[in-house]
């Protein structure tokens, strides 16, 4: 409620101070204001703020417990075996490896701006960051972990033990651990991508075909999806909507059906963020796009319902490279070792 | 006293308990909690109103992008959700239909979100779609050739109703536009696009307006209401609640602080009592404090004297045991207080009897023995003995009685009558020689007058017989021998005049005799003191022995020294002294052929005289020769001794300053000294009197 809203005036959050009665005309208000304000500058992209305000000791402990196998079950994964921070927050492969080796699962997202995501995992199954981080490490497919032998193991390390008291209360629980690792999974953001800049004002920091590129984007109807501070995360849209796309495994992945039981929404999937899109590939739920050029037609054809021209596609996917920010100050990079 | 404190207390204590119960109560987190909610469910109106209006801007196409829409969707469900986890564990009547009420609000807000959700997705696509039907539309109609452009107008005409308002009807016929359309052959790709975005234009936007119709009709703000209500209804009981609690509140606390003011009432009473019965109390104290005082002193003062008296004070309990030792004690028995207390009394005594004190145990024995003084003989730590004087006396502390016995040692006064007695002895004795001496006096005067007669008879006897003897020679030369007094003449003519010699030379003696006699009890001190030789004092003394010397000895000498300086003093009671020396060598001697010798001499380079007067007798046995001089000490008890005679003798010498000295061989003889000291007076005396 205080953090307000990114495109829309304060009159709204000045609004809530006033008593029920003024409501529904402040409400009116409102609504006339905002529709005021969003004529004048309608904006569905905006730029990832350059800092996040974060208490920095549990960004430390939460950084270290990010890269301790001991979080997994066999201590053998941590949470950068899939998400390595220096490839993209992912693992390049087309599908995650699952722990017991058999088990069927989606492609691995990057985790950069995961905080801007509205929705987690490619069904949208939790919509906080706390319960998706806990909700990975207990998977039996991924981490494997259960609370009570964790806390035990992390209890063994005298360090934990200490950081913990020294930060939290309660010391080292359950909840004080996802609480760091959310914190430092909120200070994974990347900003400075070329495009931000131009957002910003650096407006021939883009070529002519990137602005092409950013045009036919708008154009072309890609951003009535993937818009918003992360271009996408935030919705939820069928995989295929005109015409179904070829299935490359016998296994049909229904997608958000598993999470609502609504037959509408079969195959649907959440609108994945395009930021770092250009290093975080193979791209859509099961890994079937290896490039940009591909995942560009494959999403015009089937979900704009239209074929581009190479020129087209090729100024959109120049466009889409120039949505890759800096982490910890480096631009991000495809990780060389990474392959599916 | 404990019995009335604790009952206050626990009055105070319990209302004070009740105070804070209904304090509690009265400001129960009920309220707080009821604010909370209210202030939720204000949120969650805002919430919904702002999510309904982005929306709204959404189907306009007038919203950029669905952040602000999800995070308000989002955020609404967090809030109910917070709202039915507040509710949930109710109980009450009121709190359960409020948590039922809430557990509805969630589920309308969830069936709310997944339509919104749905509205989302939809409303992307159909945007998109009139975009793109849009975009095509105009590009093929610019293209197209005359005749297809009526059949394109009438589809746009058909799609520009069917956006206005979506009937069925236009729905169908739009359908079969699109059917003919795509019966077209050869279909381009751009009517393959226009047919596609076409039939998702009517499939999705009468879903679209209905999902908004039913997002819209969602009753959340009726939810919300029914929750405000009934909310309102149970802050209202909660409030009628804490009113009573309020006025119970108050009722407490007037009655905690009657109850207060009447303690404190009670308490100042008490107070002004307690002080009152301090200051008596002080009072008192401050008299005990005094007479303690006086007590110590008189204590203090008692134990003075105690200490300070010369006699032994001791008291002892029943057993015999030592309870208190004075300094007195302490220096009449040797023992300090500390060695003495709680140690048997019969170690004082030399006969310790076990019933010395048993036979005064009876307080009437003792009381009938407080006055007479006991003797006894007591024992010195040294071990010695010393005779005591003992008065006892009884006390009793408690039921404990105490003996107390004033202890006086008594050895320096009996010592002083012994002394006493001696000198009344003394006096005694002088008093016989007094009468002894006018005795003397008178029997000489006897003597001597017929001795006189004797003496003026001889000589003229003398002159008669050298007279008559003329005559009587002429008578014996005419008539030859005659007899005389029953001798011959012849014999008388020569023996007659040494018999009248004889006769005169007795008398002569009997005069000096009885001359001396009446000296020597001559009483002491009338004589004055005068310058005499010592010489012829003991002359006169050997003189005044002749007759006893002769009896006992035959070897009798007497050595004098001449040219001896004068002694100044008495020479009668010097001659005294040697007779008595005299008579004491004589009868020492066991036959005459024993010898006796008075030598006269200076000793110590002239600074003393001393006669000597030796003996071969029997000698004094060592252990005497100390006591020699001890009235009364004699060896000679069946012959009449005195034990007297030395003892006058060195008492005399003592007044003329002189002294005697024995020394004696038991069986070789006894060496009696006189030493008179030597002093320039006697000289210039016999200077002058020369």
């Amino acid at each position: 409620m205080k953090t307000g809203f990114v495109n829309q005036a304060s009159t709204p959050v000045n609004m809530t101070q006033k008593s029920i009665p003024g409501l529904f005309l402040a409400v009116c208000m409102g609504i006339a204001l905002s529709v005021a304000v969003h004529a004048q500058t309608p904006e569905p992209l905006a730029p990832l703020p350059l800092t996040v305000d974060l208490d920095a000791p549990r960004v430390v402990l939460g950084q270290r417990l990010f890269h301790d196998p001991k979080l997994s079950d066999q201590s053998q994964r941590s949470c950068a075996s899939c998400h390595p921070l220096d490839s993209g927050g992912m693992d390049g492969k087309v599908r995650a490896e699952s722990a017991d080796g058999v088990s069927l699962l989606r492609n691995t997202p990057s985790l950069f701006n995961v905080s801007f995501n509205y929705f987690f995992n490619w069904d949208g199954v939790v919509t906080t960051l706390e319960a998706h981080t806990e909700k990975v490490m207990l998977n039996p497919k991924i981490m494997n972990a259960k609370w009570p032998e964790l806390i035990e193991r992390l209890r063994a390390v005298p360090d934990y033990v200490d950081a913990f008291n020294r930060i939290y209360p309660d010391g080292l629980t359950k909840a004080n651990v996802v609480d760091a690792l959310s914190h430092f999974e909120r200070s994974l953001i990347t900003p400075n991508a070329r495009f931000d800049r131009f957002l910003r004002g650096e407006t021939n920091l883009l070529d002519s075909d990137e602005q092409e590129g950013y045009r036919l984007f708008n154009a072309l109807g890609c951003v009535a999806c993937h818009q918003g501070i992360n271009l996408g995360g935030n919705l939820f849209q069928k995989f295929g909507i005109f015409g179904a796309l070829q299935g490359r495994q016998g296994a049909v992945d229904e997608g958000r059906y598993s999470v609502t039981g609504n037959d509408r929404d079969r195959g649907v999937f959440r609108v994945p963020s395009l930021r770092n899109v250009a290093v975080t590939a193979p791209y859509y739920h099961d890994g079937r796009a290896a490039n940009l050029e591909a995942a560009v037609d494959t999403m015009a054809e089937h979900q704009l319902g239209k074929r581009l021209a190479a020129k087209q596609r090729d100024a959109i996917v120049k466009f889409l490279k120039t949505l890759t920010g800096e982490y910890a100050g480096k631009a991000l990079v495809v990780s060389k070792t990474a392959k599916p | 006293m404990t019995v009335i404190s604790w009952q206050p207390r626990l009055i105070v204590a319990g209302l004070l308990l009740a105070l804070t119960y209904l304090w509690l109560q009265s400001a129960s987190p009920e309220l707080e909690r009821r604010n909370r909610l209210q202030t939720t469910l204000r949120i969650i109106e805002l919430r919904d109103a702002e999510l309904m209006r982005d929306i709204l801007l959404a189907r306009a196409g007038l919203l950029a992008n669905y952040d602000a829409l999800t995070k308000a969707g989002q955020e609404l469900l967090r809030l109910s959700q917070s709202l039915q986890t507040e509710l949930q564990p109710a109980s009450a009547d009121p709190e359960k239909q409020m948590g039922n009420l809430a557990d509805q609000l969630t589920a309308t807000v969830q069936d709310s979100l997944v339509q919104i959700e749905y509205l989302k997705s939809d409303n992307a696509l159909l945007r998109n779609s009139v975009m793109s039907f849009d975009e095509i539309g105009k590009t093929l109609r610019n293209a197209a050739k005359p005749a297809d452009t009526a059949k394109l107008g009438n589809l746009w005409r058909l799609m520009f109703s069917f956006m206005d308002s979506p009937q069925p009807e236009l729905a169908n016929e739009i359908q079969q536009e699109l059917d003919r359309l795509a019966g077209l052959a050869p279909l381009t790709d751009d009517y393959r696009v226009l047919i596609a975005h076409g039939r998702l234009i009517i499939d999705v936007s009468p879903k679209v307006d209905t999902l908004l119709r039913q997002i819209i009709a969602h009753p959340i703000v009726s939810r919300v209401d029914d929750l405000q209500q009934a909310l309102r209804q149970y802050s209202d009981k909660v409030e009628k609640q804490a009113e009573i609690y309020r006025l119970s509140l108050y009722l407490v606390a007037v009655v905690l602080l009657v109850y207060l003011l009447y303690q404190f009432a009670l308490l100042r009473a008490n107070t002004l009592a307690l002080r009152r019965a301090h200051a008596n109390l002080q009072e008192e104290t401050n008299e005990r404090l005094q007479a303690e005082s006086w007590l110590r002193e008189s204590e203090a003062r008692l134990r003075a004297i105690t200490d300070s008296a010369h006699e032994a004070i001791i008291s002892v309990d029943m057993q015999g045991n030592v309870v208190s030792w004075n300094q007195g004690a302490q220096l009449m028995f040797g023992y300090a207080a500390n060695q003495m207390l709680g140690q048997p009394f019969q170690q004082l005594l030399a006969n310790p009897s076990p019933d010395f004190f048993e036979q005064h145990r009876d307080e009437r024995e003792i009381n009938r023995l407080n006055s007479p003084m006991l003797d006894s003989v007591a024992l010195r730590q040294d071990s010695s003995e010393f005779p005591v004087e003992l008065s006892l006396s009884t006390w009793t502390r408690g039921t404990e009685r105490y003996l107390t016995a004033i202890i006086r040692d008594i050895s320096a006064r009996k010592h002083l009558e012994e002394v006493a007695r001696q000198q009344e002895l003394q006096l005694i004795q002088a008093n016989k020689m007094t009468a002894l001496g006018t005795l003397v006096s008178g029997v000489a005067h006897e003597i001597n007058n017929p001795n006189q007669l004797i003496l003026f008879n001889a000589g003229l006897l003398a002159h008669i017989w050298s007279d008559a003897l003329d005559i009587l020679e002429d008578r014996y030369q005419a008539s030859g021998e005659f007899s005389l007094g029953g001798l011959p003449y012849s014999e008388m003519r020569s023996s007659a005049a040494v018999l009248i010699r004889d006769v005169k030379d007795g008398a002569k003696r009997i005069e000096r005799i009885v001359a001396e006699l009446k000296n020597y009890a001559r009483p002491p001190g009338s004589e004055a003191q005068v310058s005499f030789v010592i010489n012829e004092v003991v002359e006169r003394a050997v003189r005044l022995l002749k007759h006893l010397i002769d009896q006992k000895t035959l070897h009798f000498k007497t050595d004098f020294t001449e040219t001896l300086p004068m002694l100044r003093g008495d020479p009668q009671q010097v001659e005294q002294v040697l007779v008595n020396l005299l008579i004491n060598a004589l009868e020492a001697l066991p036959d005459p052929q024993k010898s006796v010798s008075v030598a006269t001499k200076l000793l110590d380079d002239g600074r003393q005289i001393c006669v000597e007067v030796r003996d071969e007798g029997i000698g004094i046995a060592t252990e005497h020769i100390e006591q020699l001089c001890d009235p009364f000490f004699t060896t000679k008890q069946a012959n009449g001794g005195t034990g007297l005679g030395l003892a006058i003798s060195a008492s005399l010498l003592r007044a003329q300053g002189g002294h005697l000295s024995f020394s004696s061989e038991p069986g070789q003889g006894t060496c009696a000294r006189v030493i008179f000291p030597l002093n320039p007076v006697p000289a210039m005396e016999a200077n002058h009197a020369m």
